[in-house]
């Protein structure tokens, strides 16, 4: 060990210093000989304790039996509901609950430290069958927060990350073609949506709309997204919403498993395998680690009616977790990279407004008819990489609470090839974008009926390029302190946030590439939040929140200069421009674990003031390659409201209909006129059958779903301005279907699964995609998948 | 006992952790080198200007060689002599015309004007590419009555992999689009 460390230590600075923070705990235990408990090692003093409950009238239930499979223990509820299991370890469990006139249930636990859990019983007369309850479904925010994972999630596998969110109300996305896309929520997008990778804070060039999120879908076992300004814990900027991807926590018991997915598609003939492996020491329980890797290869995508030249994609991804837990202290590394290339449809680089013009007007690309299926990229394509290196270490501080330090670095290099005249390798834009972000919470012990966190927060990044100057040098640095309170007594709970943030902004720019100018610029802010939830009882609970978050103009709408050829537009930035403030206010009812009908209702509206955006100016700028109408980066004030529904309903054992409606009203105050570029209304229904199967089946698990997504025109454009080249498409209706099972080859489970998108090969475009002026939207899709579960770790005993 | 064991490995674990969470905070900070600034661009191959030259076809007349250049915002003069015949050539700045001969299969210049100013025609062998179709950098005009006076839009497409006999200038990218006006005195 001691030899190890020698190592180590010769390597750099901050890798032994990263990795001494997880060896600590094994030189103590060095120099801690003598009797321990046989399983002190798996932190084994751990209390379960809480409350046995009637769901619906919150009273007590006196007498319950409550057992531990796992550990073959039972305990009975005291005369104030109240049981205790002491000394368990961590782990997985599952509480098996008995009481006389209500249904058994189940509640699956997690323990990593002592924890209160409050069991809710359901009574029997109003029960129709088992209600199996596996999570918590008592929300812990006011705010809507929505997730997608287990079964939702697989069926995901081989989309790209914004296209699996899009199960979600509210969540649209923005494409590029087939190839590139990015989450939209109520509306925003890009700078205005926080990503959380694995815990630290995305930074890559998100501000542009064809800059896809650098996020291996196949890291997270569960994504989350927090729709509405969401400042005050994660940052500035989280104007439109947050979507958190969050990878499995490391095992905590010894062996080795893993998975593999194989995923294969139609159309685009999409080839994607991925693969994780992990494990546990069984000599050293704390220890823990990772590998997981994913392969993805496309080929040109289909329309009805046509392939779409050059729109096939590559990517390579892998990652490496390794972690230290114990019980009041712990350390995690994690190193990422992905690394893609893209495809851009060949037909969308064009010269001026003229070949647009002629391009809408032929209404399909020109070559529409030669095209051809391959899986070569040829210029213009894109070619992103991303690395992600993450630190992370937490200690319990006793009683006091809990001390958090998460350190990530990312390096994001984004090379853009677009079609040149001559012959070159070289791209014909380069940006590397270099970010290092701290974050230090402390999780506080409940003070009465509050709980909390505090912590501050830096980012540090610096940005350049070559080739093209476009976007300019830039240094910013960020450092923000926040603080989140909770107060909850009985049924009520409320929400109290503050966070201030310091973004400073050091550009370099070349002025008419000759003149060095060095503006630099501060800004600073508040944000806030105010929330309150209700718990009805009877399965209802309403939601109250107002948050304010605000965003300092990036450094492209200050200083971006030139054509955006995509879009055919001379873009000008503006260096004047100040922060952007919004002011969420959100109100929400969740009805949930009821036999039948189940749903969420979720009705927003959002005010900013200065609302940064492209505005249409009157003169067209003219260059060696005609006029272009001419847009500049302007402010004003809007506002975006609109209603989430979503619902299920059990029409019959295993028989559900599932229903997500998402409606968008967005304004711009200030010329009075819509907004554009801003989601139509959207009906997504489906109705799903689960097969029920018997006990060591060949078969299990399995179901079959039909359904569809219809979204409307968006007749909602801006109408006093011409801001557009073509008008906003037709509405559109798509047609899907999902099967899958779990075959068990003896001990083996294995889940297949096949999706079908656009079953009925409907001709359609989007308006939220940035190429719909020049082709259609792809054709029918059939994606297979196989995922095979290994577990090595029973083969031991 | 349970007491003391923390205790002690909060005494061994506290400089540990204080040296990852000084350590992570000193490299984010350190790592701010300002000592770089941008380089220009080297811009290469930009077309920054079109020059067309009319050469009479018939030399004994005593008619003048015109000639104008197109630059980005511009719109230059042409006066030309009426009912002759020209021979025009298009030239461009850092003899790009050269580039564009290399890849004649992949280029092609498109010309619009008042069929009463001016008739382009582009029916010179040697301007013709590997596939017998017209580049566009050499052809013959034909100038109109005196008195009339228009437009001539010329655009240079980059079609690579479309050139074909139907494709017009609907077709590819636009490399440069010049306008110029042409007086027949």
């Amino acid at each position: 060990m001691l030899k190890l460390e020698d190592v180590l230590k010769t390597k750099t600075l901050f890798l032994t210093l990263a990795l001494l923070a997880w060896q600590a705990p094994a030189l103590r235990a060095q120099s801690l000989p003598g009797p321990v408990p046989e399983d002190a090692e798996q932190d084994c003093g751990l209390t379960l304790s809480g409350k046995v409950l009637d769901h619906d009238t919150r009273e007590p239930l006196i007498g319950a039996t409550i057992y531990l499979p796992e550990l073959d223990r039972a305990t009975m509820s005291d005369e104030y509901g109240n049981y205790h299991f002491h000394q368990v370890c961590r782990g997985a469990y599952t509480l098996q609950v008995k009481y006389v006139g209500y249904e058994e249930e189940q509640f699956a636990v997690r323990l990593s430290a002592s924890l209160a859990r409050d069991l809710p019983l359901h009574a029997d007369a109003r029960l129709l069958r088992t209600v199996e309850v596996t999570g918590e479904h008592l929300r812990a925010q006011a705010q809507t927060q929505q997730s997608i994972s287990g079964r939702e999630l697989e069926q995901t596998r081989g989309l790209a990350l914004a296209e699996t969110l899009k199960g979600i109300a509210g969540v649209t996305t923005l494409q590029t073609g087939p190839t590139i896309s990015k989450p939209v929520i109520h509306g925003l997008h890009s700078n205005r949506v926080l990503l959380l990778n694995n815990g630290v804070r995305q930074e890559g060039q998100q501000w542009g709309a064809e800059h896809a999120p650098e996020i291996d879908p196949f890291i997270a076992s569960e994504m989350k997204v927090i729709k509405g300004a969401a400042g005050v814990r994660y940052g500035a900027d989280a104007i439109g919403g947050v979507v958190l991807v969050e990878p499995k926590a490391l095992p905590t018991t010894p062996g080795v498993r893993g998975e593999v997915y194989l995923l294969g598609s139609t159309n685009n003939r999409q080839m994607a395998t991925s693969a994780t492996v992990e494990g546990n020491f069984e000599k050293l329980p704390p220890l823990s680690w990772r590998l997981q890797g994913t392969l993805r290869k496309a080929g040109n995508a289909k329309t009805p009616d046509y392939y779409l030249e050059n729109t096939g994609l590559r990517e390579q991804n892998f990652s490496a977790a390794l972690g230290y837990d114990k019980e009041t202290y712990g350390a995690e590394l994690f190193y990422s990279r992905f690394s893609t290339e893209l495809g851009v449809l060949r037909e969308s680089h064009i010269g001026n407004v003229q070949d647009l013009m002629y391009a809408i007007e032929r209404g399909r690309p020109s070559n529409a008819g030669n095209a051809e299926f391959t899986y070569a990229i040829d210029r213009p394509y894109q070619d992103v990489q991303h690395d992600l290196f993450k630190a992370k270490g937490f200690w319990q501080l006793g009683e006091a609470g809990k001390l958090e330090f998460v350190y990530g670095w990312q390096r994001n290099l984004r090379q853009e090839y677009d079609m040149r005249r001559r012959v070159s390798q070289a791209p014909t834009l380069q940006l590397t974008l270099n970010t290092h972000t701290t974050e230090v919470t402390f999780e506080h012990k409940p003070l009465g009926n509050v709980t909390g966190l505090v912590g501050i927060s830096t980012i540090y990044q610096k940005n350049t390029y070559r080739y093209s100057d476009f976007l300019p040098y830039f240094t910013g640095t960020t450092a923000g302190i926040f603080a989140t309170e909770t107060w909850k007594k009985d049924r009520l709970q409320l929400e109290a946030g503050l966070r201030y943030d310091y973004k400073h902004l050091q550009v370099k720019k070349l002025e008419n590439n000759r003149e060095l100018i060095k503006p630099e610029y501060a800004f600073n802010n508040f944000s806030g939040t105010l929330a309150a939830m209700y718990d009805v009882g009877y399965h209802l609970t309403f939601g109250l929140s107002a948050t304010s978050a605000w965003r300092a103009p990036g450094a492209n709408e200050l200083f971006s200069e030139g054509v955006h050829h995509s879009a055919a537009t001379y873009e000008s930035g503006n260096p004047d421009l100040k922060s952007e403030q919004a002011y969420n206010l959100e109100f929400s009812v969740d009805y949930f674990s009821n036999p039948r009908l189940n749903g969420t209702l979720s009705l927003y509206h959002n005010y900013i003031r200065d609302y940064i955006y492209l505005a249409p100016q009157p003169e067209p700028v003219l260059t060696i390659r005609g006029a272009f109408p001419a847009f500049a980066y302007t402010q004003a004030d809007a506002t975006l409201s609109g209603v989430d529904l979503s619902w299920d309903f059990k029409l019959a054992t295993g028989l559900v209909l599932d229903s997500k409606t998402s409606l968008l009203y967005a304004r711009n105050l200030d010329t009075n006129d819509y907004l554009i570029y801003m989601p139509a209304n959207r009906f997504d229904n489906s109705l799903r059958y689960e097969f029920s199967s018997g006990d060591g089946g060949k078969l299990t698990d399995a179901y079959l779903s039909v359904g569809g997504v219809y979204v409307a025109r968006q007749n909602r454009a801006p109408e006093k301005t011409e801001q557009d080249f073509a008008p906003a498409p037709e509405g559109y209706f798509l047609l899907q279907a999902e099967a899958g099972t779990t075959i068990h080859l003896g001990k083996q489970p294995i889940e297949v699964g096949i999706t079908g998108n656009n079953l009925l090969n409907t001709v359609y475009r989007d308006y939220l995609n940035k190429q719909r002026y020049y082709a259609d939207e792809l054709g029918r899709m059939l994606l297979l998948r196989v995922r095979v579960p290994f577990d090595f770790s029973n083969s031991k005993k | 006992m349970h007491s003391t064991k923390t205790l002690t490995m909060k005494k061994l674990f506290r400089p540990y952790l204080t040296a990852f969470l000084l350590g992570a905070l000193l490299i984010s900070t350190s790592s701010c080198g300002d000592d770089d600034d941008p380089d220009p661009i080297k811009e290469e191959e930009n077309i920054t200007s079109m020059t067309l030259t009319l050469e009479p076809v018939a030399t004994d007349k005593g008619i003048q060689t015109a000639t104008a250049t197109f630059t980005a915002g511009s719109k230059p003069t042409l006066s030309l002599v009426p009912n002759t015949q020209y021979n025009a050539t298009i030239t461009f700045n850092d003899k790009i015309e050269d580039e564009i001969r290399t890849e004649a299969e992949d280029h092609e210049l498109f010309f619009d004007a008042p069929e009463n100013v001016l008739v382009v025609q582009k029916i010179l062998p040697d301007d013709f590419d590997n596939n017998d179709r017209p580049v566009g950098l050499q052809t013959r005009m034909l100038s109109g009555n005196t008195g009339s006076t228009g437009s001539l839009k010329i655009t240079l497409k980059h079609q690579p992999g479309l050139k074909t006999d139907e494709s017009d200038v609907t077709i590819g990218e636009t490399d440069i689009e010049a306008t110029f006006t042409v007086n027949v005195q």
